[in-house]
């Protein structure tokens, strides 16, 4: 079991859940967590979320999606804010079990490569739609059904299958009544594969996929 | 419907009627808007019969495909006995082959699938070439987690029946992709380039199939398929990235041979570094003037200085 404790902001739980829901029918949903990561003292704070794909990633698409987003990373001059993990929810709205393959391939991909501190502290986070319903519902208890599960490596198989314990996986207040509430507003969120297929459309200028600055909590 | 109507047109008139009707014509997938005008059409009498069913056929799907299973239930009941005040010419059994879809899509959509299995095979018991019904059959595993394997095999077996169906083979390329199965995808997707030559997207996605599957072969093929969708559409921003990105995969993967054999793919490298220098202006001069100009010459830039 994984000791590492993880903080999550409500604007990359807001952006992964609406990106969940944008493409619930049947499609997977891939995306970068971007945030800070120390490997010294075992802390992992995810601050935002970029949406890559509404589909099976291919390598094209997540080799591009991560170097644009780490060039723009760069050039906000923010050092410390860095990519720091792969964000997922399943085809299937019905499987909330484990991460699906492509997501855990891509992970274990990055973290080889030394993303995320070194790469022992890369997470893989799976957005559950249990979760997504607890956020919605108001008369549940929001910390039953975690938005967010998190794994990291095992250092023996090399598997993503260590889940971090959710009660070392903190949200920020009123994370709940912000995401139900960004949900029924529809905010638009848009991911790197919007951006590449509408380009000639009139609102591929909006189409601002790494930032998603319409997203106001 | 005139040429001018559009839908957001005809939601703003409450034009319940040809809202259904725009949704069914056009293929979209709107489910809450078909319930919403939905509901209120079949309270109205002015309903001819035709229309009537055609209506609650489309309904019950919609129902069925946001949850709602009381309303496509109760369009189910409306369809085989109709209420007194809509007295219609047209009669509905429940041995109508159109009536027992839609009976089985239902019991899909309530989680029943043994049940809509059985109405499927009774389909195909009257019609062995039933292709919706093999289909279904295909989707009720498909539904299933754990059941990947059985869904591809019974995929497969409706595939070698009906080869020519594109919609299948697309299917298929997807089950493959969910399954990290790239080489099985890029069979597919040729299938689907086969049947649609000048497709640019078709092509676009088996470059990215091939590029994602690995090795110099896979890597050529990559570059030359990617190659041929920008040339069938220059503005595939897609293909465009895919280019630059499968002549990179392939320099890679020419890095990893022995140097002998290297020498052979020696004028592949030379197109794959055109292509990148290539590719690379064209996308910097797509996205000049646009915010994200600075973040794509950064990743250019990078990629034209490791050549």
């Amino acid at each position: 079991m994984s000791t590492t404790r993880i903080s999550v902001s409500s604007l990359a739980e807001t952006k992964m859940a609406l990106h969940s829901a944008k493409h619930g029918f049947s499609n997977p949903i891939h995306g970068i967590i971007v945030g800070k990561s120390s490997g010294t003292d075992s802390v992992v704070e995810i601050i935002d979320a970029v949406p890559v794909c509404h589909e099976v990633p291919t390598k094209p698409i997540v080799d591009m999606a991560l170097r644009l987003v780490d060039a723009h990373l760069q050039q906000q001059g923010d050092d410390d804010l860095t990519i720091i993990g792969w964000y997922t929810s399943n085809a299937s709205t019905s499987d909330d079990e484990t991460p699906n393959l492509s997501a855990c391939r891509i992970a274990s991909a990055m973290s080889d490569c030394g993303q995320g501190g070194g790469g022992d502290n890369f997470i893989l986070v799976m957005v559950t739609t249990s979760g997504l319903l607890a956020a919605v519902s108001k008369d549940s208890d929001s910390s039953l059904s975690p938005l967010c599960r998190v794994f990291q490596k095992d250092a023996k198989t090399k598997a993503f299958s260590n889940e971090v314990d959710s009660s070392l996986v903190t949200q920020e207040n009123d994370t709940s009544y912000i995401i139900s509430k960004a949900l029924s507003k529809e905010m638009p969120i848009y991911d790197f594969v919007d951006h590449i297929t509408n380009y000639g459309s009139e609102d591929w200028n909006s189409m601002d996929w790494i930032k998603n600055g319409a997203i106001k909590l | 419907m005139g040429p001018e109507e559009n839908l957001p047109t005809l939601i703003a008139q409450k034009d319940h009627l040809n809202v259904l009707r725009y949704v069914r014509a056009h293929q979209l997938r709107e489910p809450n808007l078909v319930v919403t005008h939905g509901k209120i059409l079949i309270e109205s009498k002015s309903l001819g019969d035709a229309e009537r069913l055609a209506s609650l056929e489309q309904i019950c799907i919609a129902a069925c495909d946001i949850g709602d299973l009381d309303l496509a239930e109760s369009c189910l009941d409306t369809i085989v006995n109709p209420s007194s005040n809509n007295k219609s010419s047209l009669v509905v059994t429940k041995e109508s082959s159109r009536y027992r879809k839609l009976l089985a899509l239902c019991l899909e959509a309530a989680g029943n699938y043994e049940s809509a299995g059985a109405v499927y095979d009774i389909l195909l018991q009257d019609n062995p070439s039933n292709a919706y019904a093999a289909k279904r059959k295909y989707c009720i595993l498909a539904a299933q987690r754990g059941k990947e394997g059985d869904a591809m095999k019974a995929l497969d077996e409706y595939l070698s029946k009906h080869p020519g169906d594109l919609a299948a083979w697309n299917e298929m390329a997807e089950a493959c992709l969910s399954v990290s199965d790239f080489k099985g995808a890029a069979y597919c997707y040729e299938e689907l380039v086969l049947g649609c030559p000048l497709d640019s997207n078709i092509h676009t996605k088996l470059g990215e199939a091939y590029c994602t599957a690995g090795g110099v072969e896979n890597a050529k093929l990559a570059r030359k398929h990617l190659a041929q969708a920008v040339q069938l559409d220059p503005n595939n921003l897609r293909a465009w990235y895919g280019l630059v990105a499968a002549a990179e995969g392939y320099l890679e993967e020419i890095e990893k041979m022995s140097k002998n054999k290297r020498e052979a793919e020696d004028q592949g490298m030379e197109v794959a570094k055109e292509l990148i220098k290539f590719g690379g202006e064209k996308l910097v001069g797509i996205y000049k003037g646009t915010k994200m100009a600075r973040v794509v010459n950064a990743v250019l830039k990078e990629s034209s200085e490791t050549l």
